[in-house]
């Protein structure tokens, strides 16, 4: 391939020393001579000699001109000095930690330029080339095929109907999408695109040489682990690349370092509300954990969180609440803030955590979004109504929830008569089932659908629980998790029992932990089932007697709740609170607990102690749906949409943080009941909206925020330097060079195919070989 | 200065005046000339003074000449004999090749004339042949005086021509000659070396001295040529274009291997040889020929 095609008709000049040399031929005087015998005889012992001595200097000559012709035309090879290159993938670090500013300018920045250096060189050497993004492996910028005329890139024409002319606007494309993108907020996911790469290479029959140009700040996060070792995920790959032959075969890496030098950076790393669901009117503490990832202390940092108002289409911050002031950060710490704020009334937050900016900004601010609800709704289901208020099991446990007076308990309760529908459980926070003998195949899909959507569920049992329904719960079907947590076997002996809750750790029990005698040491039970917990349950609280048969046990309606059978032994099932916090913890979506007595004081004299209502308040709080939860998520998951049919939402992204003031949030629409998913790539304060009608936001329709969040250690800007690369990627066996800043020109000058150097080199060689040939063979003049 | 007759130098002739033609071998001869007799004569007598020259015997010193007028004078009284001696002049048409003033036959013919005005002034009896590949022209050898007459008359108006064959020739004028002779052979010798040797032999095996002076043109010695050149043959057909720088060496190599050949024959038949390049190298030449014979007439004679 040559950039200059057609100056290779030049290469007819080879011809002229021929034609002089025959036009010299033609060129004689005429001589008498005398001697002619021994001219002869000189000639015939000569000939040969002078015939070969002039075949060399015609094709040193021809050499000469031709090597000049080719080293103008600039021919361009693949694979010089060993190193072939078919196509070349340059992959652009476009990682949040990319977005560092350095003394030269923004990180990003400078990879941009080097990596469209990357695809101009490529595109003059007609090398097919694409580019994607560090961040985003799963979206390509573009790519270029086939062969580029002459390299230009900036002309052409769109009526160009030729494959060259095309892939020059391919180019210019490629170009110009490379030179409008931007960093997100997401990690450098190197493993993913090295997994494609060697799919695509795996997948192609032809042998293809693929020059992989990395250009990145190379920080130490995306490369070893805590330990010095290089990351499972990538060793794993290169040892796979190393392994066999096709694929060693098939990559070149180059590593494009850009990274600014200076490691000082001070990120937010956390930013939560104590308590969720918040209560309006019911002060709750706002953390903010802020660490130091340099070399050297941070002081005197200082920060604020900035309130938005409850509704509204954009964030207007109306507190604006100043953090404690941080005197010192050591190299490494982190040091937590907190305020404590109250919200007067229900409804959604979004709150934004700022500190002092520096050389990395947007990790400086981070956001988060508290639903407050003015009341948590509780539903109850009673198995055995009664109109005497005092005599039945709701009734006890209306009193307790939400008992009459003036000061409100921040809870309110209705009654669901008859069979539990849908409808009935929408805004509940969580439902209670007193002594229901069974529940319907109908009342089981409802309560399922609630406790997926995040309610829970408590039960109480009684008389009227039939025992056999009750087991059926507690078996998963048709791929739908156990809505009992536990095994319901025979009634217990009967007997004075007490609860036993051991050192209260449990997270309701808190208000009674620390208490120098038990405050429920004169609760006395009478009567209690034998039941067992479901594999991935736990006991909360068990009573005094010789089995520590269960009081309360918890689970969680999802799929990690086994199936053990009615006659499951529960061997895997945890027995007290102490092992319970080895659990991962539970976050409220989907609660289950069982209370192993009645609701009222059928089997005990609990529901009339003081403890009841206490505990029962804080249990509808540990039971109730987090609002708050789902509304919290980090870059490059999915945004926890309902998938409601018919639904379409409405996605405003947060304003690009260096576009100019004013300029428009990027607006998206999503339908999820189509399968259609949104998984933010920056980080901030998502506002979405929901509509009947995809593309029409409908007036009063209410919007929802949402705070997604980047990976803390994204903020951790510590390098790994070429020779850690070296000796770690040493192991894998394979090579890669690697270079520093901007300098692709020593790229170039190693990859590149033009060899129009050496042919000039070599004509200027040849050319003094023609001069002392054309010497030596004449030198006896 | 030439002479009118256009080939007797007297600068040339009175230069080699100082030096002696002497056959190294003894021949007979008519008049007493200065050659040494193999017979002796009826005396030994006093014939006249020359200066003396490096290599002459000290004996023959005039030491009174010597302390009268304090210059070296060498005696010359013993007995001389005459010679008879053939000029043979190649007159083919290689001799016509010329780079300068004078062709190589011009150069031979002046050769030829000097040498017989000086065996002339000995009293010895000089004739001429002139050949190509026939004899074209013969005086047969006389001491008398208008010799050299003849011998001008008969060079002068000579046109060159025709190819070179010398043994013919050579048998030929043998014939009309005395059984002793001496020859002076005046060629370029471009023939092949069979003829050389043939004629050569030829004369050695008739008793015959021979003395070979070979004219080459500068040209021919030296090839400079430079451009491209059809050379053409000047004897026959035969041609060549070449680019002469390219061919020099080896040319050169031919040509000393054919002189080499040709000085070897005549060392082999104890017959003198010298080369003549170009007109200036007449007198230079015929000097070193005449010292050349007069070193080797103090050597011992073979025959005597």
């Amino acid at each position: 391939m040559f950039v200059n095609g057609l100056l290779l008709w030049g290469l007819a000049l080879a011809a002229a020393p021929v034609i002089i040399h025959i036009l010299n031929k033609r060129r004689y005087r005429v001589h008498d001579w005398a001697a002619m015998d021994f001219l002869l005889a000189a000639q015939v012992s000569n000939r040969r000699r002078v015939k070969f001595e002039d075949l060399i200097l015609l094709l040193l000559r021809m050499a000469i001109i031709g090597f000049l012709v080719m080293a103008v035309a600039r021919p361009v090879l693949r694979g010089l000095a060993g190193w072939r290159e078919d196509s070349r993938v340059v992959v652009l670090d476009d990682s949040f930690s990319m977005e560092a500013v350095s003394s030269t300018g923004k990180v990003f920045d400078t990879a941009r330029e080097s990596a469209i250096s990357q695809v101009q060189d490529a595109l003059g050497g007609s090398i097919p080339v694409s580019v994607w993004l560090g961040s985003r492996p799963g979206r390509e910028v573009g790519k270029v095929e086939g062969q580029v005329q002459g390299g230009v890139v900036d002309g052409g024409s769109a009526s160009s109907a030729s494959a060259g002319a095309r892939a020059s606007l391919a180019g210019r494309d490629l170009l110009d999408s490379l030179r409008d993108e931007t960093t997100s907020d997401l990690s450098l996911d190197f493993p993913r695109i090295l997994r494609k790469l060697i799919d695509e290479a795996k997948g192609s029959a032809a042998s293809i040489v693929r020059s992989v140009v990395l250009v990145s700040d190379y920080r130490g996060r995306d490369w070893f682990e805590e330990d010095g070792s290089l990351r499972d995920s990538l060793a794993v790959l290169f040892e796979e690349i190393a392994r066999e032959k096709k694929l060693a075969d098939s990559f070149n890496f180059q590593f494009v370092d850009v990274s600014s030098g200076s490691l000082d950076n001070t990120a937010i790393t956390g930013f939560s509300i104590e308590s969720d669901p918040v209560l309006a009117g019911v002060p709750v503490r706002i953390a903010v954990e802020v660490t130091n990832y340099g070399k050297d202390p941070r002081v005197r940092v200082e920060g604020d969180i900035e309130v938005g108002g409850s509704g509204g289409d954009e964030f207007v911050a109306r507190h604006k609440i100043p953090l404690p002031m941080i005197e010192n950060i050591a190299p490494g710490e982190t040091v937590r803030v907190e305020i404590q704020h109250i919200f007067i009334e229900g409804g959604e937050y979004p709150l934004k955590a700022s500190i002092t900016p520096d050389r990395l900004v947007r990790d400086d601010v981070s956001s988060l979004v508290a639903v407050v609800r003015d009341s948590l709704a509780v539903a109850l289901v009673d198995g055995a109504p009664s109109p005497n208020r005092f005599a039945s099991e709701s009734g006890l446990l209306v009193a307790a929830l939400s008992p009459r007076g003036d000061v409100p308990s921040g809870v309110s309760v209705s009654l669901i008569e008859g069979e539990v529908e849908a409808k009935e459980l929408e805004n509940a926070d969580c439902v209670f089932i007193l002594n229901r003998s069974k529940l319907s195949v109908s009342e089981r899909e409802a309560l399922g659908d609630f406790a997926r959507s995040g309610g829970g569920i408590a039960y109480f049992l009684g008389n009227k629980v039939n025992v056999d329904s009750y087991l059926e719960l507690a078996r998963p079907s048709a791929g739908e998790p156990a809505l009992f947590p536990a095994i319901l076997k025979e009634p217990g002996s009967p007997g004075a029992r007490h609860f036993d809750f051991g050192d209260f750790r449990h997270p309701t029990l808190e208000l009674f932990r620390g208490l120098k005698t038990s405050s429920f040491a004169h609760v006395v039970f009478r009567r209690f089932f034998l039941l067992e917990p479901l594999p991935g349950a736990r006991v909360a609280g068990s009573y005094d007697d010789e089995l520590s048969t269960p009081a309360i046990i918890e689970g969680r309606y999802a799929p990690s709740l086994a199936d053990t059978g009615a006659g499951g032994d529960g061997k895997t099932s945890e027995k007290d609170g102490k092992a319970a916090d080895a659990q991962p913890e539970f976050d409220g979506r989907g609660r289950l607990v069982v209370f192993n007595t009645t609701a009222d004081r059928d089997w005990g004299d609990w529901p009339t102690d003081y403890t009841y209502p206490i505990l029962m308040q804080e249990w509808v709080r540990y039971l109730s749906r987090r609002h708050s939860w789902g509304r919290i998520s980090q870059v490059g998951e999915l945004l926890r949409l309902e998938k409601k049919p018919g639904v379409n939402y409405r996605i405003e992204s947060p304003p690009p943080a260096d576009e100019s003031a004013g300029a428009p949030a990027p607006v998206r629409w999503i339908r999820p009941g189509h399968g259609e998913e949104y998984r933010p790539e920056l980080a901030g304060l998502f506002r979405v909206a929901a509509s009947a009608r995809p593309g029409i936001l409908e007036a009063g329709e209410s919007a929802r925020w949402y705070a997604v969040r980047r990976e803390d250690s994204e903020s951790d800007l510590g390098e790994c330097d070429g020779e850690s690369l070296h000796e770690a990627l040493a192991d894998t066996g394979i090579q890669f060079v690697m270079g520093g800043n901007v300098d692709v020109d020593a790229f170039r000058r190693d990859q590149e195919g033009e060899i129009w150097r050496w042919l000039a080199l070599a004509a200027g060689v040849f050319l003094l070989v023609e001069l002392f040939a054309a010497w030596w063979f004449g030198r006896k003049v | 200065m030439k002479s009118a007759d256009g080939f007797f130098d007297s600068e040339l002739i009175a230069r080699l005046s100082r030096l002696e033609l002497v056959a190294k071998r003894i021949v007979d001869g008519f008049l007493a000339g200065k050659n040494k007799s193999s017979r002796h004569g009826f005396s030994v007598e006093f014939v006249e003074h020359r200066e003396y020259v490096p290599g002459d015997d000290l004996r023959h010193l005039d030491w009174k000449v010597l302390g009268r007028m304090d210059r070296y004078y060498i005696k010359r009284y013993e007995e001389e004999t005459n010679i008879t001696a053939l000029l043979v002049l190649d007159a083919s048409a290689s001799m016509t090749y010329s780079s300068g003033t004078l062709s190589k036959f011009e150069v031979g013919a002046t050769a030829a004339a000097a040498l017989g005005h000086l065996l002339h002034r000995q009293r010895d009896a000089v004739g001429l042949a002139v050949h190509d590949q026939e004899l074209r022209e013969f005086v047969p050898p006389t001491a008398k005086t208008f010799a050299l007459a003849s011998i001008a008359a008969r060079l002068k108006g000579l046109e060159p021509g025709g190819k070179t064959s010398m043994k013919e020739v050579l048998e030929r004028v043998s014939l009309e000659l005395p059984r002793r002779c001496l020859f002076v052979l005046i060629s370029d010798f471009f023939v092949s070396q069979e003829e050389i040797e043939a004629s050569l032999g030829f004369l050695r095996y008739r008793g015959h001295d021979a003395v070979v002076l070979q004219v080459l043109d500068p040209d021919e010695r030296e090839f400079s040529f430079e451009s491209n050149i059809l050379f053409k043959g000047l004897e026959d057909a035969r041609q060549l274009l070449t680019e002469p720088h390219r061919l020099r060496e080896r040319y050169l190599e031919v040509l000393e291997g054919a002189l080499g050949h040709l000085k070897k024959t005549c060392e082999g038949c104890g017959f003198d040889y010298q080369l003549i390049t170009g007109p200036e190298k007449i007198s230079e030449a015929l000097a070193k020929l005449l010292a050349q014979r007069a070193r080797r007439r103090k050597a011992p004679a073979r025959n005597g």
